[in-house]
């Protein structure tokens, strides 16, 4: 349900709002406006009632280098899917093999690590890439992670 | 046309036709501006033209979908008997039959689907603008324009007639998801006032994980916090994670992934009282 003809019509309402100023002035006659709420009025114009962007016409040339530029980029795309699809089907083998001698080693070894915690979860300290390395790069006078009640 | 495969003799064949088409436009000569006109294309808007790369599915890419293979992997798997068709099995209590699960395998990994965030709204049972407010915040929120829920069904108690627009909906998918995900996570949720966590219980059993805010979790986006007082009434609204797991600890794993935090308890207290138990037995003895 997206557009950007939305978007545009968004940021153009945002910065009308930041001009509007803050809550808005009653009109002389009460509730006209939309449940008597002019900003009510307002939402309703901007989501509305906003003309949209004018559509992109391109020449047939540029058309040709969008669809050229699109396609290479899917075919980027699609060579890491499979790069990464392999990776994940090799290890997947490793552990299956591991798994395997595992249970034909030793039974008992074997049920331990098939065993599954039944709320485990990601710890609260993991860190998703950024950028750049944060401010406080590592804290030292924080409290230990509480053990894991299997351990 | 964009169907087709990259091939290098038919890029060419087209670059060929565009450069002629070009260079017969341009001997007209004074008939370029119609010409200009009509060889003109219509760009169509086919879904999201975003450039920049998507921070948390790279994390999930990179990361997460690694460990989650290794966390969710069941060697000792045994499939379930299938029912066969035109069979009707009914469950006690009105419970329907999950899914069966499939083998494991490296295809086979949780991931996030879709991120639902719906907002319903009861002042626009009193007029139907009141929901323009609810509508406008979701669409600051997540990015896209969202849509009207009608009501089904009409309940005289509460003033509803079926039809009525009471509500409003955005599915969220891909970038906008992983991105609706981050602000979630790293700007919302550690504003919030002693929230604790999503509980250590939480899904549906399928895989999905639903969880509600109140009115005042909706100042502390960005997009709203800047211009609160142009909206005339905070809403509170729920979100919705559909992902591919297949049971509950699947999916729990799965978002604290992405630096969801979830209510961790303790579960090993019986050890300790099993410890405390013989040393008062051999006290008294």
């Amino acid at each position: 349900m997206s557009s950007p003809f939305a978007r545009t019509a968004l940021t153009k309402a945002t910065s009308l709002m930041r001009a509007g100023g803050s809550s808005a002035i009653p009109k002389k006659g009460g509730g006209n406006s939309l449940n008597g709420e002019p900003r009510n009025d307002l939402i309703k114009k901007v989501l509305f009632d906003a003309p949209p962007r004018p559509p992109v016409r391109l020449s047939p040339e540029d058309m040709t280098r969008h669809e050229t530029i699109e396609r290479a980029w899917k075919l980027v795309r699609q060579q890491q899917k499979q790069a990464q699809e392999e990776g994940l089907a090799r290890k997947f083998e490793m552990m299956r093999k591991a798994n395997a001698e595992l249970e034909a080693t030793s039974a008992q070894l074997f049920k331990h690590s098939q065993t599954k915690e039944r709320h485990a979860v990601f710890p609260r300290q993991l860190r998703t890439l950024t950028d750049t390395p944060p401010k406080q790069i590592w804290n030292y006078r924080q409290p230990a992670a509480a053990p894991s009640p299997k351990a | 046309m964009s169907q087709q495969p990259l091939r290098g003799s038919l890029i060419n064949n087209q670059i060929r036709l565009a450069s002629t088409t070009a260079a017969t436009a341009t001997k007209k000569g004074a008939s370029t501006k119609e010409s200009k006109q009509d060889d003109s294309i219509l760009l169509e808007h086919k879904g999201d033209f975003t450039t920049g790369v998507s921070r948390l599915r790279e994390h999930y890419r990179n990361t997460v979908q690694d460990d989650l293979m290794v966390l969710t992997y069941n060697h000792t798997f045994k499939p379930k008997a299938k029912i066969p068709e035109g069979v009707r099995v009914e469950l006690k209590g009105n419970r329907h039959i999950k899914p069966a699960p499939k083998a494991p395998s490296s295809r086979h990994i949780p991931e996030l689907v879709k991120i639902d965030v719906h907002c319903m709204m009861k002042e626009a049972l009193v007029s139907k603008y009141n929901l323009l407010s609810g509508f406008m915040a979701i669409q600051s929120i997540t990015g896209e324009m969202p849509e009207i829920i009608n009501s089904k069904k009409g309940v005289h108690p509460w003033k509803l007639r079926a039809g009525n627009p009471i509500g409003c909906k955005v599915t969220l998918k891909g970038d906008k998801m992983y991105q609706f995900l981050d602000k979630l996570v790293e700007v919302v949720l550690p504003r919030m006032k002693e929230w604790p966590g999503l509980p250590e219980s939480a899904g549906d059993a399928t895989g999905n994980i639903g969880m509600g805010f109140a009115p005042s979790a909706l100042s502390l986006f960005p997009e709203i916090e800047n211009n609160f007082d142009m909206f005339p009434r905070m809403t509170g609204f729920d979100v919705t994670f559909t992902t591919t797991a297949n049971t509950n600890l699947e999916a729990r794993l799965l978002l604290s992934g992405f630096n969801m935090p979830f209510q961790v308890k303790d579960h090993s207290a019986p050890k300790a009282k099993e410890a405390a138990a013989p040393s008062i037995e051999s006290a008294s003895a």
